[in-house]
């Protein structure tokens, strides 16, 4: 290991083995911080004594600036907060919306909501796993899973008119029908995905460097990821088998088969793990949406002037976790207050308690295996 | 507010139960979207929550967010949303429970030595809504600058940064 | 050629030390440029595989093919303002891109372009190597440590690290083929691969052409072993302040190295400058270049190995292989006669 007698402090006397300690900014202008996260460490050489995550350069305010909007006109927004699974966060607050109207949604618009949902997250795990394998120096698995994402990006917009703010849900239901067509561009993209996920698999896992760079690095325990209020792939990796989808099950996923995969030692490889046979989950639940779609409406009967009243809170199980939603209504057609509970905002808490004792390449891994968006962070 | 309904689903039932015997002055209730609601004072929150989280039969174990809602002359609320997931791995008893707690003097005890997930947010509360936790080991402000006056998501909130100078070229 | 400078020299009235300075000049001149040529070609070459790697084109639009990118990144950087760090130590910082790539033309003195074509054969040939190509580890403490950025103190000090875990197999690999050759001379050890495939070193030396290669590929920093500059981890490592033309040195340097690490293996075990019906020169450059790529190969592939296991791997794999090789190769020599 290498030691460096640099900081920026006067040395001080103590009577254990020196420790020199180096205090480093990193980011927020950084390569591996995906976007602008600043975690300030604390390194002896390049051990991690402490990490703390700075967050708040992306903030905005997007609770304050829904305050000002009417109800629909908030929907672009929360697109914006977890911008590569912008679906998800759309749902979140849309479903908070029809509980306080007391909207009934159609059964098609589940359906459909459900399928783009998990297409999305199809879309937010492959972009995490090309820069999960670039955080590792794996520069060409980047850009593997970039065209298979670039594949289903075509059909988001072929859908909705836009690559990746949608702007797709509606109150009571979504925007548009499916196109003609839908079901077949759906089905040749999951068929060419399996292949390709076989591809991903011979490129990473099982390698060794890989094994050895992602397993035993970051673990936190079952009790520690529910005590640190972690959610999503970061618990499941943990070992709860905790999925909203099942545990509430929202919208329709009731109706569809699958599993929750569930990881064993909570380290970096175990979430790696779970979110890929996530891809397989997400599969088994379009595939079945699509045979058991019902026609109808697409969009449910709404009042003409949506007046909220009252308090409700949503979760829903996004790629990356609990995505809450806090909504108050005062009677007037605009959010009283919205909060929006954002699952990586809650698990920079543990860049801490999974970092510490590690490398400095480890909280790079760390960092890759939450899968952090800064945009929903500092929303 | 969600009118209060009658039944309450069983796994429920002993949670309302328990909170009302032990807190006679808390205000228990149950909304229909599934989640039990209850009141209490705030000078009962750190025990109060603590034994949410510890008493055997609710185990409260996870802290989905804190937020706090400005209510103007009625002063601020500040709302937990808690989960119990170590029972039933299901994990369906949902609780939110409020604090009611005056605008003059919005402090709030701070629940990091329950749940240490509430660090972050009950940063976030105090930065956006000014509400202070007593007891919280680095209340700083998490996503504003250092030096921003004022909590932008309190209703009375202008904003004081001064006018930008006009650059005439 | 030479005997006709010689005679010139000798009309105007002039030594053999000046002759000799004259010859150093011009030789160090060609090899300058072979290198600035190489590398030209190296960044076009590493930017098309890896794009056919990553099922891309690499460059296309500047130049037929997109030859001409890397010139115009060349005239990009060295047109780009000359920027030092306010906190930098200026002396240092200046002179660690010279020392870089000081040391990596100073390897190609002795690499041998043909049997017998080299700027100049030293006796001490593998010592030499071996002396010079821990010289650019020096470059980088000096430019990690007089940049004043923390990242690049990191990278440097992981350099350091890396050479001490890494020079003492490739040490280890090279003495080896000095007791195959019975000389410590390059040209003694292309001569004794002559005369076919057979001859090569690599079919009694396949378990140290495995510690040279790796070994070398963590010698020169590449891929999986970018660790001083890994750009995920230290944004850049030692060169995160360069720009411009002091990082383009960098760049230069570090594909020169690539070529040398790549005309030394190609030296050391398949036989060197020799083949037959192409002329030398082609052969060595065939056979560098397969190298080259190789390692092209590996560092589109493989993820970075974390530094505590690269010296893992340095000190608990390598070394010993090394040793056992060493041993056989011993046994070999005597059994052999």
């Amino acid at each position: 290991m290498a030691e460096t007698a640099v900081t920026g402090t006067p040395p001080q006397e103590t009577a254990k083995p020196a420790v020199h300690e180096l205090f480093v900014n990193m980011g927020p202008q950084h390569p591996s911080t995906h976007g602008v996260l600043r975690v300030m460490l604390k390194v002896d050489g390049e051990r991690i004594l402490d990490a703390d995550a700075d967050v708040g350069y992306l903030h905005r305010c997007f609770e304050k600036i829904a305050e000002r909007r009417s109800v629909t006109m908030v929907i672009p927004y929360t697109d914006r907060t977890d911008y590569l699974a912008a679906i998800t966060s759309e749902w979140a607050y849309v479903m908070a919306a029809e509980k306080l109207l007391g909207v009934e949604v159609p059964e098609r618009a589940e359906y459909i909501r459900v399928i783009v949902g998990e297409l999305q997250r199809i879309a937010s795990h492959l972009i995490w796993f090309g820069a999960f394998a670039l955080d590792l120096g794996a520069t060409t698995a980047f850009l593997y899973a970039w065209r298979e994402r670039e594949y289903l990006l075509d059909i988001f917009q072929k859908l909705t008119g836009a690559r990746m703010l949608y702007n797709y849900l509606r109150v009571g239901g979504v925007r548009n029908d499916l196109y003609d067509g839908f079901a077949d561009d759906v089905h040749r993209f999951l068929k060419q995905l399996e292949e390709k996920l076989r591809e991903y698999h011979d490129l990473l896992t099982g390698n060794r460097i890989f094994e050895t760079r992602t397993k035993g690095i970051g673990v936190i325990t079952a009790e520690q990821a529910i005590a640190w209020g972690a959610s999503g792939p970061v618990l499941r990796g943990s070992g709860v088998p905790h999925d909203l989808r099942k545990a509430h099950p929202y919208s329709v996923y009731d109706r569809f088969e699958f599993g929750i995969p569930v990881g064993e030692d909570g380290d970096v490889y175990s979430r790696y793990v779970v979110r890929m046979q996530e891809f397989y989950e997400s599969m088994r639940i379009v595939r079945q949406a699509l045979r058991d779609i019902p026609g109808g409406p697409w969009q449910g009967d709404v009042p003409r002037r949506m007046k909220l009243n009252g308090d409700v809170y949503t979760r829903i199980e996004s790629p990356r976790g609990e995505v809450g939603v806090y909504l108050v209504g005062d009677g007037s057609d605009t959010p009283y207050r919205c909060h929006y509970r954002s699952p990586c905002f809650v698990h920079l808490q543990l860049l801490g308690p999974m970092g510490v004792g590690h490398l400095v390449a480890d909280m790079v891994a760390i960092i890759g295996s939450i899968d952090i968006v800064m945009g929903e962070v500092d929303r | 507010m969600s009118e209060p309904v009658a039944e309450m689903p069983e796994s429920l039932q002993p949670v309302a139960k328990a909170v009302q015997e032990r807190y006679p002055q808390a205000n228990v209730a149950f909304r229909t979207d599934g989640w039990l609601e209850v009141h209490i004072p705030v000078d009962q929150s750190p025990e109060f929550f603590r034994y949410l989280k510890e008493h055997p039969g609710l185990s409260f174990d996870y802290l989905s967010s804190i937020t706090a809602v400005d209510y103007q002359e009625k002063g601020f609320q500040v709302v937990y949303h808690l989960v119990s997931m170590g029972i039933d791995a299901k994990g369906n008893r949902q609780l939110v429970v409020k604090i009611d707690v005056p605008r003059d003097n919005p402090r709030v005890p701070s629940v990091v030595e329950v749940w240490p997930t509430a660090d972050f947010h009950e940063r976030e509360a105090f930065d956006l809504m000014g509400i202070v936790f007593d007891g919280h080991p680095n209340l700083r402000r998490i996503l504003l600058r250092e030096d921003w006056v004022g909590h932008p998501l309190r209703k009375d909130y202008v904003d004081r940064r001064p006018p930008r100078p006009r650059v005439v070229r | 050629m030479t005997d006709w400078l010689w005679g010139l020299f000798q009309q105007w009235g002039l030594g053999e030390p000046a002759f000799n300075a004259f010859m150093g000049l011009i030789k160090g001149v060609l090899v300058v440029a072979f290198l600035a040529v190489n590398a030209l070609l190296l960044i076009y070459l590493e930017r098309k595989v890896s794009g056919y790697i990553q099922n891309r084109l690499g460059p296309t639009r500047t130049g037929p093919k997109g030859l001409l990118q890397t010139l115009a990144d060349a005239v990009k950087l060295l047109s780009k303002e000359d920027v030092i760090p306010s906190g930098a130590d200026r002396a240092v910082y200046i002179l660690a891109p010279i020392v870089i790539f000081a040391a990596a033309t100073a390897l190609w003195i002795v690499i041998p372009f043909g049997p017998q074509t080299m700027v100049q054969d030293l006796n001490i040939g593998l010592i030499y190597i071996s002396a010079v190509t821990g010289l650019s580890v020096l470059a980088f403490l000096m430019a990690g440590w007089s940049s004043n950025n923390k990242w690049s103190l990191l990278g440097s000090m992981r350099s350091a690290a890396q050479l001490i875990s890494y020079e003492v197999p490739l040490v280890l690999s090279i003495v080896a083929v000095g007791m195959m050759a019975g000389s410590l001379r390059l040209g003694d050890i292309v001569a004794a691969q002559q005369g076919g495939i057979g001859n090569w070193f690599i079919f009694p030396q396949i378990l140290g052409f495995i510690v040279f290669f790796t070994a070398g590929l963590a010698e020169i920093n590449r891929a999986p072993f970018d660790l001083p500059e890994a750009e995920s981890e230290l944004v850049a490592g030692f060169n995160t302040e360069y720009s411009g033309f002091r990082w383009g040195v960098f760049f230069v340097a570090e594909y020169a190295n690539l070529v040398a690490f790549s005309a030394l293996a190609a030296t050391f075990f398949f036989g060197g400058p020799t083949g037959p019906v192409l002329p030398p020169f082609v052969w060595f450059l065939i056979k560098t270049y397969f190298f080259i790529l190789v390692a092209m190969w590996i560092r589109w592939t493989l993820p970075r190995i974390r530094v505590d296991h690269l010296m893992n791997l340095g000190w608990y794999v390598l070394i010993p292989l090394a040793l056992i090789n060493l041993g056989w190769t011993g046994l070999y020599v005597v059994l052999r006669g």
